[in-house]
């Protein structure tokens, strides 16, 4: 969805708006991610969004008066209320309306702690695919009960207020709305700065302010003349970022030659733009780009929309088997979560005994014991939910992957979205082959093989795609999180600092076997031309975007003559793939 | 001014007999006494701990369901689970341990623990970093502040490593990114592309390299900057690493299968047996991290399969480390950002809990059979001695033998500790 609305060039004040008002379930619109994020975590949503787009950190009012800046604990609270109402998690007992019955329930029985338990982790397996979005409840934010300034008591409401001294756009609709309007005004003093400061640094490598995310009253600009054009350009503009950014391309500024010192804010007059490492990401398109043909067309395997059309059709299955057979299915299910309870119990009561004597033998056939246990378990609720629900069974399978460890919840979501994408695709073709075969064989006709829209990729790899194709953030080692991809846990947190991983990857990595195979769209050039001096032309302006000077062209043919063609290309793709102008913008 | 700031404290007189101790010396840490101690009057003591195994616990790791149990409280606070008997006497943990509980010999449980900071971020960057999160400054990692102190003892490995990711916190912050931890992801491929491609001889290699510097001589003339030095930096250590007979320290593959049985057939468990042959090859920080503590929902459940993983993965890492002999100085710790709510929620989950929670240290000069500081009665607040998270850290840093009252300038001349003002906690060492 964010990639539809930066397609559509979506503008950024519209953009924001529809971020932070989002509502619904998660696959009926995509932007409640933005909540789910921080779900359970209202309170550092709020700061989140007051630091991304006002570029204003106000997490220290948290738990205290600012130490640094100055925001109060009230200021913080107040502002919090707008959202504290948004709920992102939506209970099982609300889905069903069986509170009530749970509890009554519940009281009848003995040991209703372990009843209640597994029951509501069932129901919280069943019903995930209606569990998740973003929706209004009337909670109300109230002061923590420590607080301790005079302006409030422990434990009293608050009302949402927005600081500023500035007045509130709008005065009706909902507390949120008034929220995302607060924000995304162009009398906010500080929404429009912080996107041209962020665009000004994408584009000439230094903020006029800096950092970009922390703003306070007396932060001054290097150039504040300069700001406040940009503010007024992009008003202007109506927050059109693809314009704004083609007059910053545009500029002499940018055009120039990079400034050749170290950034100090004091000796830097706007020379040209600051000497930059190419981004994580922009060095991986410049590799793709060297590698497949038409990099722009290619679509990633991480696809959202379909994802999302499956656990639609999963929530209408639910909502059609109704309240009575879920909560059936729920006490199976729980039987055999109780079962495994009790059995687990046992056993690591056997292991402390067998680790106790230094029995290893046993201690291991104990883990391997628990490990089965767990195994036995979740197939037969896995096969359960798969009877109860028609397609189900994939809350359990995706909680099954959750072991996989060292990886973040956006990984593992991604790693689940990629698994499921690829059997549903799977399924389908075969599906089609099978119809087509079958409608063939009645007309009495051979089987003709369809079009093929990706047959120019053919020979690739599939992975080969442009970095905003891949899922976000990558895979912990994939190229662009070893050259310094956010991970998306903190705010800014990408990187173009050099470290050992990176050139070793330069050096030794995959990539460099990509570029450099017979397919791939420089190597081709490379065949093409017929002459060394021409491979060298071919090879120079491929990657460095220039001819080389006499000397490196002398260095390079010396390559071919030397160590022959294949040779001589490959030694010469490896030098400049390992220089440092390659790496960096000038 | 910074220039002078920076010279003054880059060599202490303490770090130079140090250094002077491994050059001339070849060894790190001369047993009975150290140079520093003999020659300076170091504000810090001998140090008992050489390096350091770092065990993350990102999410937030539950304190009444692994080493602070209230079998007590009743149900509302505790489930179903129970507390089960250790090796150290009168030190119970749950049941979800059952292996450490045989090892409980060697630790010393912390359970007066107590964190200003309830978010994820700003509590795991806290706990590694000992400084809350400032928008100005980034502030390094335990593994960068070792190794600005003293220094690498392999000159060639790197001198601090992360398995699993790290953190925000783990980085080298407003230090040179020399002192930079390496960042691994799976336990199991060792380093990544410490190899040069197969079918490139090695003057081949070589003469590719030349080739780029000649390519580069324009460039470097050009833009003689900080960034590029450093990166080229990044080069001369990559290469002295790739050349280096060492490298096979992040190969676990020679292990034996029933040591890596022991620690368990998962990328932590895997990863904490890394550790051990890293620090073997004096590595002198490693940080390994388990994450999925993050227990809002479903917390019994999520807990027991996180238990299992730690459970066997600590115990073998501890047995393994005792065996060997390595555990007097090798530093085992683990850690995470704060504890879970005692009282379970509506989703059956426990939420972030900075008020109490508890932490373990072992090996490295710690006394082990030991609970220090309590929680009161149902896990709801530190009763006594309270452990601060600066507090815990110079803990280590003292075991370390860090001086940890010592001031260091950053570049931009800002003054900053190890442990920020901590106190160890010196009851906790023999």
């Amino acid at each position: 969805m964010g990639q539809d609305a930066i397609r559509q060039n979506k503008p950024y004040n519209q953009f924001v708006y529809e971020l932070v008002t989002a509502e619904g379930h998660w696959w009926d619109n995509g932007a409640v991610g933005y909540y789910m994020r921080d779900a359970g975590m209202p309170l550092d949503n709020m700061s989140n969004t007051i630091q991304v787009f006002l570029g204003t950190q106000m997490v220290c009012a948290q738990c205290h008066n600012h130490p640094f800046d100055r925001w109060t604990q009230k200021e913080y609270y107040e502002l919090a209320a707008f959202t504290y109402g948004v709920e992102t998690r939506i209970r099982p007992e609300e889905v069903l309306n069986v509170s009530d019955d749970l509890d009554k329930d519940s009281k009848k029985r003995e040991g209703r702690q372990k009843y209640d338990r597994n029951v509501r982790r069932a129901l919280n397996e069943i019903l995930e695919p209606l569990s998740f979005g973003a929706t209004e409840s009337q909670k109300t934010l109230k002061l923590p009960h420590d607080y301790k300034y005079d302006d409030g008591k422990p434990g009293e409401a608050v009302d949402p207020e927005a600081p500023f001294a500035q007045k509130l756009a709008s005065t009706r609709g909902s507390e949120r709305d008034k929220y995302a309007k607060w924000i995304t005004s162009d009398d906010n003093p500080r929404f429009t700065k912080v996107i041209v400061n962020r665009l000004w640094k994408r584009v000439m490598g230094v903020g006029l302010i800096e950092p970009v995310d922390d703003f306070k009253d007396d932060t001054e600009a290097t150039n504040p003349q300069l700001l406040d054009y940009l503010v007024r350009t992009m008003q202007r503009l109506g927050y059109d970022q693809r314009k704004f950014l083609e007059i910053l391309y545009n500029t002499r500024t940018y055009q120039r030659e990079a400034f050749s010192g170290d950034y100090e804010p004091t000796d830097y007059h706007f020379p040209g733009p600051v000497l930059q490492r190419l981004t994580a990401e922009q060095m991986w398109d410049s590799l793709l780009t060297l590698t497949i043909p038409d990099p722009d067309a290619r679509e990633g395997q991480n696809n959202n929309a379909k994802r999302a059309e499956q656990t639609r059709e999963r929530a209408k299955e639910l909502l059609a088997m109704g309240k009575q057979r879920i909560l059936a299915l729920a006490n199976e299910v729980a039987k055999h979560y109780t079962a495994y309870d009790e059995k687990a119990s046992a056993i690591r009561a056997e292991l402390t005994k067998a680790q106790a004597a230094e029995d290893d033998k046993k201690v291991a056939d104990l883990r391997k014991q628990l490990r089965q246990a767990d195994g036995e378990r979740d197939k037969a609720v896995k096969e359960l939910m798969a009877t109860g629900t028609g397609e189900g069974g994939s809350a359990m399978m995706a909680s099954a992957m959750m072991e996989e460890e060292g990886m973040s919840l956006f990984e593992k979501r991604a790693m689940e979205r990629q698994k499921e994408i690829e059997a549903a695709e799977a399924k389908k073709r075969a599906e089609e082959e099978k119809k087509r075969a079958a409608e063939a064989k009645k007309a009495g006709k051979k089987v003709e093989k369809p079009a093929d829209p990706d047959a120019k990729w053919k020979g690739y790899d599939r992975n080969l795609v442009r970095a905003s194709e891949l899922p976000s953030p990558a895979p912990n080692n994939h190229f662009v999180r070893v050259f310094g991809q956010s991970d998306r846990d903190t705010i800014e947190n990408a990187s173009t600092e050099p470290s050992v991983p990176q050139v070793l990857e330069l050096m030794n990595g995959q990539m460099y076997n990509q570029v450099t195979a017979k397919n791939s769209v420089l190597m081709q050039r490379v065949a093409a031309a017929k002459e060394p001096e021409q491979k060298v032309t071919a090879i120079f302006l491929s990657m460095f975007n220039r001819q080389p000077n006499e000397r490196e062209r002398e260095l390079a043919e010396e390559q071919f003559y030397q160590h022959g063609d294949e040779r001589g290309a490959l030694n010469l793709v490896w030098a400049l793939l390992n220089s440092r102008e390659f790496a960096f913008v000038q | 001014m910074n220039e002078i700031l920076r010279k003054s404290d880059a060599w202490t007189r303490r770090e130079m007999m140090s250094f002077a101790a491994k050059t001339f010396l070849g060894v790190g840490l001369v047993p009975g006494v150290t140079a520093a101690e003999a020659f300076v009057g170091s504000p810090s003591r001998r140090p008992t701990a050489r390096n350091v195994i770092y065990l993350y616990m990102s999410g937030g790791m539950t304190h009444l369901d692994t080493f602070d149990p209230k079998p007590e409280a009743g149900p509302e606070y505790m489930g179903d689970l129970k507390a089960i008997s250790t090796k150290a006497d009168g030190v119970q943990i749950s049941e979800y341990f059952p292996g450490l509980a045989s090892q409980m010999d060697k630790v010393a449980v912390i359970r007066s623990l107590q964190t200003t900071q309830g978010a994820h971020e700003q509590g795991n960057y806290y706990m590694h970093t000992s400084y809350t999160p400032r928008g100005t400054i980034k502030h390094p990692g335990l593994g960068s502040w070792i190794l600005r102190h003293e220094g690498r003892t392999n000159r060639t490995l790197p001198g601090a490593v992360c398995i699993g990711g790290g953190s925000r916190g783990s980085g080298s912050g407003w230090m040179e990114s020399k002192f930079a931890p390496v960042f691994l992801g799976n336990p199991n491929e060792g380093l990544r592309n410490s190899v040069r491609h197969s079918e490139t001889s090695e003057r081949e290699f070589n003469d590719r390299l030349a080739l780029a510097n000649a390519f580069d001589e324009e460039f470097h003339g050009r833009y003689d900057q900080k960034k590029v030095r450093a990166f080229n930096d990044m080069y001369a250590d990559a290469l002295r690493l790739m050349r280096s007979e060492d490298l096979n320290a992040f190969d676990i593959g020679g292990e034996p299968g029933n040591i890596k049985e022991m620690y368990g057939a998962n990328s932590f468990g895997q990863g904490c047996l890394l550790a051990r042959r890293l620090v073997e090859h004096d590595v002198r920080f490693v940080e390994v991290t388990l994450g999925g503590w993050d227990t809002h929902n479903n917390n019994f459940a999520a807990v027991e399969a996180r238990a299992a993983v730690l459970d066997q993965a600590l115990t073998g890492l501890l047995k393994d480390l005792d065996q060997r002999g390595m555990l007097d100085e090798t530093m085992v710790v683990l850690a995470t950002e704060f504890g879970r709510t005692p009282k379970v929620n509506q989703n059956d989950g426990r939420d972030h809990f900075p008020k109490a929670f508890c932490g373990l240290i072992a090996g490295g000069g710690i006394k082990g059979g030991q609970a220090y500081g309590a929680s009161d009665e149902y896990g709801m607040d530190v009763a006594e001695n309270r452990v601060l998270i600066p507090d815990f850290n110079a803990t280590i840093a003292y075991g370390l033998g860090l001086p940890y009252q010592n001031i260091i300038h950053s570049p931009s001349g800002r003054p900053f500790k190890v442990a920020n003002n901590g106190q160890p906690i010196k009851e906790l060492f023999g």
